[in-house]
C-alpha cells in the first residue's frame, strides 16, 4: 500500500512538472491551427466532405502524442540528476523499481490525457465540418493509442536508464518510427531478401514492438465499424505485456546504477 | 531551476517550420497565375517536392476510392500472431467508393493539382469523379477550364472537355473541342514510355470526330477520320468495315449515336477492373 502511495506521489510529481510547462497547451494550438487551415480548406465547393479532416487531424494527433511522449519520457530520470533531486528521492527511502514505476505511470498518464484533449479537438473539427467518428471504433482507436504510448513511454524510460538525455531521445525516435514504418513491409521484404539479410528482417520482425497494431486509423476514416473485441483485448495484452519488459529493461539497467553528487554538480 | 531539453526545442521548431511550409504551400499554390505558368517562388521554395507531395496526395485519392483498402504487395506469412491482428484491423476486401462517398476522394485530387498545377492526371481524374460519381457536369467543366488555365498546351484536357460535350449530347460543342485537342496533340512530342497511350489517345480523338461528323452527315470527313483511326491500329476490322459501308452509301448496322454513347459511357468501376491495375489511367483503356 506504501509502494503504491509513493508511486502515485511520483506520477503526480511529473503531472505538475508538466502543467508548469505548458506542453500540452502549446501542441494543442498547434492542432488547432493546423484544423483550422484544413477546415478552411474549400474542395471545389462541397460541404459535408470531412474525410481529410479526419485523415490529416489524426495523423497529426499521431504525431503529437509521439512527441510529447518519447520527449516527456526520456527527460524524467536525467533531470532529476542533473538537478541532484534525485537523491533526496531515493533517500525517502523509494526502491528504484518504485521510482521507475511512478515515472513511468506519470509520463504514460499525462500523455493518456493529452491524448484525450487531442482526439476531443479533432472531433470537434470533424463535427464542425459536418462529418463524424463511429463511437465504438474511436473509443477503441483511443484505448489502442494509448497503449502504443504505454509501450512508448517505457521505451523511452529504458533507454534513458543507461544513455544520456539526447541520447535516449534520438534512439526513442528511431526505434519507434522505423518499427512503425518498417514492420508492416517486413513480410512484402522478406519476400525478396535472401541469405543473412532475411534472417536479420526476420529477427527484427519478431524482436521489435508492433506499433502499426495499435493504429486504427484507417478503420476511423473510412468507416469500417469496430474491430472484434477479442483481437482487441489480444493487442491491449500484448501491450501490457511489452511495457512490463521495457520497465523491467530499465529496472535492470537502473537498480544498480552508481550515482555520484559530484560528478552530477 | 528549469531547463529546456533541446528535443523539445527541435520538435517545436519542426513542428513549426512544418506548420510554416504548409501555410506556405496552401498560400502560393492559391494565388493567381498567369496561364502555363506556376508561382516562380512557390518552385523556388518547394522545386521537385511539389511533384512528389502531388503525387502523394493523388495515391491518396486512390486509396479512398478503395475505402481505405491499399494494394495487395507478395508476402511471406510469417508464423505468429502479428499477421492475424493486422488483417483483423485492416480489411483487405475489395471495395469501391460511390454516390456521394467518391466526394471524399475529392480533397485528395484539390490537394495534388494545388501541390503540382502541373499533375494534368489529377485534374482529369477529378473531373472524372466529379461527372461521373457526383453527377456534377457543371464542377466538372470547372474544373477542366482550371486544368487548362493551367496547362494550356495539353491536349488531354480538350480531349476530356470533347468526350464531356459528347456524353451530355453537345455533339456541336464536342467537334471545336476535339478539334483543338487534335492539334495540340500535333505539338505533343512523343517519348518511347508514353507511345502506346498517345496513340491511344489519338484513336480515340479521331473516332469520335468520325462519329460526330458521320452524325451530322459529312461522311468524306468522317470517312477521312475513321481512315486515320485505321491507319493507327490496321487490326481492328470493325473500322474497316464501317469505311467501306460509308463509303458504299450503306447505312451501318450501329448508328454513329449509338456507337459514340456507348465508346463515351463510363461508370466508376471502370477505373478499376481488377486486382492489379492502374487504377486512374484504366478508363482510356476500355473507351478502346
Amino acid at each position: 500500500m506504501n509502494k503504491l502511495k509513493q508511486i502515485i506521489t511520483i506520477a503526480g510529481i511529473v503531472w505538475l512538472e508538466m502543467v508548469r510547462r505548458k506542453e500540452l497547451s502549446v501542441l494543442l494550438i498547434l492542432l488547432a491551427t493546423l484544423l483550422t487551415s484544413l477546415l478552411s480548406f474549400d474542395v471545389f465547393g462541397l460541404s459535408q466532405v470531412s474525410g481529410y479532416v479526419k485523415d490529416m487531424g489524426l495523423l497529426t494527433v499521431w504525431v503529437l502524442a509521439w512527441i510529447l511522449t518519447i520527449n516527456t519520457s526520456v527527460r524524467q530520470l536525467p533531470q532529476e540528476e542533473q538537478r541532484g533531486t534525485l537523491f533526496p528521492l531515493l533517500a525517502k527511502p523509494v526502491s528504484r523499481l518504485t521510482l521507475i514505476i511512478g515515472k513511468w505511470l506519470g509520463v504514460w498518464s499525462i500523455t493518456c490525457l493529452s491524448l484525450v484533449c487531442f482526439y476531443l479537438t479533432v472531433c470537434l473539427a470533424v463535427w464542425i465540418k459536418g462529418g463524424a467518428f463511429n463511437f465504438s471504433t474511436l473509443i477503441q482507436a483511443i484505448l489502442l493509442h494509448a497503449a502504443a504510448l504505454a509501450l512508448i513511454s517505457s521505451l523511452g524510460l529504458a533507454f534513458s536508464t543507461r544513455l544520456n538525455h539526447d541520447a535516449a531521445t534520438v534512439t526513442t525516435y528511431l526505434i519507434t518510427g522505423a518499427a512503425f514504418l518498417l514492420l508492416p513491409r517486413v513480410p512484402a521484404m522478406l519476400a525478396e531478401a535472401k541469405g543473412p539479410a532475411s534472417y536479420a528482417i526476420f529477427s527484427v520482425y519478431y524482436l521489435f514492438p508492433h506499433f502499426e497494431l495499435f493504429d486504427l486509423r484507417r478503420r476511423l476514416v473510412h468507416d469500417w465499424g469496430p474491430v472484434n473485441w477479442l483481437t482487441l483485448t489480444e493487442i491491449l495484452l500484448y501491450a501490457a505485456l511489452m511495457t512490463i519488459v521495457f520497465i523491467s529493461l530499465a529496472w535492470l539497467g537502473y537498480r544498480k546504477r552508481r550515482f555520484s553528487r559530484g560528478d552530477i554538480l | 531551476m528549469t531547463s529546456r531539453s533541446p528535443a523539445w526545442g527541435a520538435g517545436i521548431l519542426a513542428i513549426s517550420a512544418g506548420g510554416l511550409a504548409f501555410s506556405l504551400a496552401a498560400h502560393l499554390t492559391s494565388t493567381h497565375v498567369e496561364p502555363g505558368s506556376t508561382s516562380e517562388l512557390a518552385d523556388l521554395l518547394f522545386g521537385e517536392s511539389r511533384q512528389v507531395l502531388s503525387l502523394n496526395f493523388f495515391n491518396e485519392a486512390d486509396l479512398y476510392f478503395h475505402k481505405g483498402v491499399a494494394h495487395r504487395e507478395a508476402s511471406i506469412p510469417l508464423p505468429g500472431p502479428f499477421r492475424r491482428w493486422q488483417a483483423e484491423i485492416t480489411p483487405e476486401q475489395h471495395a469501391h467508393a460511390e454516390g456521394d462517398a467518391s466526394a471524399e476522394i475529392l480533397p485528395w485530387l484539390k490537394l495534388a493539382t494545388r501541390a503540382d498545377p502541373h499533375n494534368v492526371d489529377a485534374f482529369l481524374v477529378a473531373a472524372f469523379w466529379a461527372s461521373t460519381g457526383l453527377q456534377r457536369q457543371d464542377l466538372a467543366i470547372e474544373i477542366l477550364n482550371e486544368a487548362q488555365r493551367m496547362n494550356p498546351g495539353d491536349y488531354r484536357i480538350a480531349l476530356e472537355k470533347g468526350r464531356m460535350a459528347i456524353v451530355t449530347r453537345k455533339f456541336n460543342e464536342a467537334i471545336p473541342l476535339l478539334d483543338s485537342a487534335l492539334t495540340l496533340y500535333a505539338h505533343t512530342p512523343a517519348t518511347p514510355d508514353r507511345a502506346r497511350e498517345l496513340a491511344l489517345d489519338q484513336a480515340e480523338m479521331v473516332t469520335f470526330l468520325g462519329f460526330l461528323h458521320e452524325i451530322k452527315g459529312e461522311l468524306p470527313e468522317a470517312i477521312q477520320y475513321f481512315r486515320t483511326a485505321s491507319a493507327l491500329f490496321p487490326e481492328r476490322s470493325s473500322i474497316k468495315e464501317r469505311i467501306n459501308m460509308l463509303e458504299a452509301g450503306n447505312q451501318p448496322p450501329d448508328s454513329a449515336q449509338s456507337l459514340l454513347e456507348r465508346i463515351t459511357r463510363r461508370t466508376v468501376h471502370d477505373t478499376c477492373k481488377n486486382d492489379n491495375h492502374e487504377h486512374a489511367q484504366d478508363e482510356k483503356d476500355h473507351t478502346d
